[in-house]
């Protein structure tokens, strides 16, 4: 680095450094585009792959001359997997198990981080060391026991001293009720809700303390200066933490299969939809139609869009404010 | 001691505020007891007995380490599979983490469609892990690209380069190229789980003040130079954050050969007890290797950075 360059002429040096310099930059530009353009294909692979076989027509299935765009298009593979995802149904239950409870998710965090991030309260440091196991621990360890837990739905033993007292019987599952997704939401333990916790606690560290200070000062209390003052200059890892949380809770395969039995999620229905669609058209082997990459789509699509919409604002925040440092 | 005066109010004030913490806190300690905390102290206890489910709920018999010593001395799988589970951790982190650092790098730097390539790095965010990616893995569903991740061999038709033939070609020694291939075959894999260390990565470069490239500018520093004296100093804490979040997510990923194993015996066998046994084996050994990792990481690289 303390390096110097020796010096000979400053005019003959300047032209030859300028002419290396502009070679060593069309290069260096050539190479950033072949890299980036190389990594893209196969980022962006999967899409196109989904993209171009979702209205492929069954000839164009086993047409060896068709690899990318068909020649023939047809609805006939959407409709099938319309009909085998059981469309608006599963659509419906998504968005009232799942989105719901991302949206919940995205509010009740944010309060928690705050708690962690701003009061300096006894045993805040064991719920820190929690707050890191929860992101440690994979979810299926819990699973069970949550099973079991909703199966017979019993905090600290409430329902059951009740049940003893007015002896009766108040059969408090809660399997197959939203209750299963939204109480773990409300509570700030959904899915992957640690990870959520700890975007917005180092955002809310980085608040400068001073606002909050002034809004004491004038005597607003905790929640006021929280929804007055805090939340109204956090857009940036509300964003964040709405966007990270509804894509999980929209992928949520696990929950799902395990909490709803009957009218299941897009999710759950897209993974078994392989062996449906074998059942459905009696054949074992390699598939003769291109339905699943529908389904694909037809999962992807509600996720993707909100991507598109949303990317421009996330990227730039997330690159202008490094949300996580 | 009116200054004395000033600091025991100032600290009772300060105290009565920090008391409120609990008032926001309270609904997720709920959540912790209930759906955390107590979850994880059945499954230790899933993990040491017999389950029967039975109409009433669960029966738990006490067995004490039975399905310890089953994992350890009879299941020939689960040794295996925690060795790959490992030793794959450890070869796929050096190269996600040098590849989205370089992205990372790259993404940061002035060009033009930067906002486009940005938006398509960014897409293993939403696509990663999702269910859409199981389904186009599958092997009967044979799409190409995909199908390299299973170990299988690219048969024609696709689009890419034949890397093992030019792997045997070069003569290498039989660990290095077996090293390559491995990653090769892991390619795809590889870079699909580059996306939320990239933008780690870009927020952290983001957040490195225009200064310091100023004085590496009046410095005289090449590029290269800034990087590696400049840059990388710069993220340390961020490169420890990317490393927990990949290992994290490697460990966890329901593709790991240990994760796959014990959700199969949970939910097409209903095994809740082994299965529980085997994430706590293997969740422990996960914790050893991250432990040693990271200190490794803050002895070797952040004491001589800083």
């Amino acid at each position: 680095m303390t390096k110097t360059k020796q010096v000979n002429s400053p005019l003959k040096t300047y032209s030859s450094s300028r002419i290396r310099g502009i070679v060593v930059s069309i290069f260096a530009s050539l190479l950033r585009y072949v890299f980036l353009i190389a990594f893209s294909y196969i980022l962006l692979y999967p899409l196109i792959y989904i993209l171009t076989h979702a209205f492929r027509a069954g000839v164009d299935t086993t047409d060896p001359t068709v690899v990318w765009i068909p020649k023939n298009l047809s609805w006939e593979p959407m409709q099938k997997a319309i009909e085998l995802m059981d469309l608006p149904n599963s659509l419906f239950s998504t968005l009232k198990f799942e989105v719901v409870s991302a949206i919940i998710s995205t509010a009740t965090c944010g309060v928690a981080a705050y708690g962690m991030a701003r009061f300096q309260f006894k045993g805040r440091a064991i719920l820190n060391v929690i707050l890191i196991l929860t992101i440690l621990i994979p979810a299926s360890i819990v699973l069970i026991p949550n099973y079991m837990n909703f199966y017979d739905f019993n905090p600290f033993g409430i329902v059951h001293l009740i049940e003893d007292i007015f002896k009766t019987d108040l059969n408090t599952s809660l399997l197959n009720t939203v209750w299963t997704f939204w109480l773990p939401a409300l509570t700030g333990v959904g899915i992957r809700a640690g990870f959520y916790i700890y975007i917005y606690m180092q955002f809310y560290k980085g608040l400068p303390k001073e606002l909050e200070e002034a809004a004491w000062v004038d005597g607003c209390g905790p929640w006021m200066t929280y929804l007055r003052i805090v939340v109204p200059s956090s857009g940036v890892s509300v964003l964040t933490v709405f966007m990270l949380s509804v894509i999980w809770h929209w992928n949520d395969y696990y929950n799902a299969l395990m909490y709803i039995s009957d009218g299941t999620t897009m999710a759950v229905n897209l993974s078994n939809f392989v062996s449906a669609l074998k059942l459905f058209d009696g054949t074992a082997g390699t598939l003769t139609t291109d339905a699943p990459m529908s389904a694909c789509l037809i999962f992807l699509l509600p996720v993707l869009i909100m991507y598109i919409c949303l990317q421009k604002r996330f990227i730039t925040s997330i690159a202008s404010t490094g949300i996580v440092g | 001691m009116a200054k004395m005066q000033f600091k025991i109010n100032k600290s009772s004030l300060m105290q009565r505020r920090n008391n409120y913490g609990y008032l926001f806190v309270s609904h997720w300690l709920l959540g912790l007891v209930l759906f955390f905390v107590f979850p994880l102290f059945s499954s230790i206890a899933y993990a040491f007995s017999n389950l029967q489910l039975t109409n009433d709920g669960l029966q738990l018999e006490w067995v004490g380490l039975e399905h310890f010593l089953y994992i350890f001395n009879d299941d020939v799988k689960y040794m295996d599979n925690l060795r790959d589970s490992v030793t794959s951790l450890l070869t796929a982190l050096p190269i996600i983490i040098s590849l989205s650092m370089i992205l990372a790098v790259i993404l940061n730097s002035e060009f033009k469609g930067r906002t486009i390539f940005r938006s398509i790095f960014f897409l293993p965010v939403i696509l990663a892990n999702s269910v859409a990616m199981q389904v186009l893995s599958r092997p009967d569903m044979d799409v190409p690209l995909f199908s390299m991740s299973s170990g299988e061999t690219m048969e024609g038709g696709g689009s890419m380069i034949d890397f093992t033939a030019i792997l045997a070609d070069l003569q290498l020694p039989q660990a290095i190229s077996d090293l390559f291939e491995g990653y090769l075959a892991n390619l795809f894999n590889l870079i699909w789980s580059c996306g939320v260390q990239t933008i780690l990565f870009l927020a952290g470069l983001q957040s490195i003040p225009k200064q310091l490239y100023e004085v590496g500018r009046i410095e005289g520093c090449s590029r290269w130079e800034t990087f590696w004296f400049l840059e990388i100093p710069s993220l340390r804490n961020i490169i420890q954050l990317v490393l927990i979040y990949t290992m994290i997510d490697q460990f966890t990923s329901l593709s790991s050969p240990v994760m796959s194993q014990a959700t199969e015996l949970m939910f097409s066998q209903q095994m809740y007890d082994r299965s529980s046994a085997m994430l706590w084996v293997y969740f422990l050994i996960v914790g050893v290797v991250m432990g040693v990792v990271l200190l490794a990481f803050n002895r070797l690289c952040v004491k001589r950075w800083e």
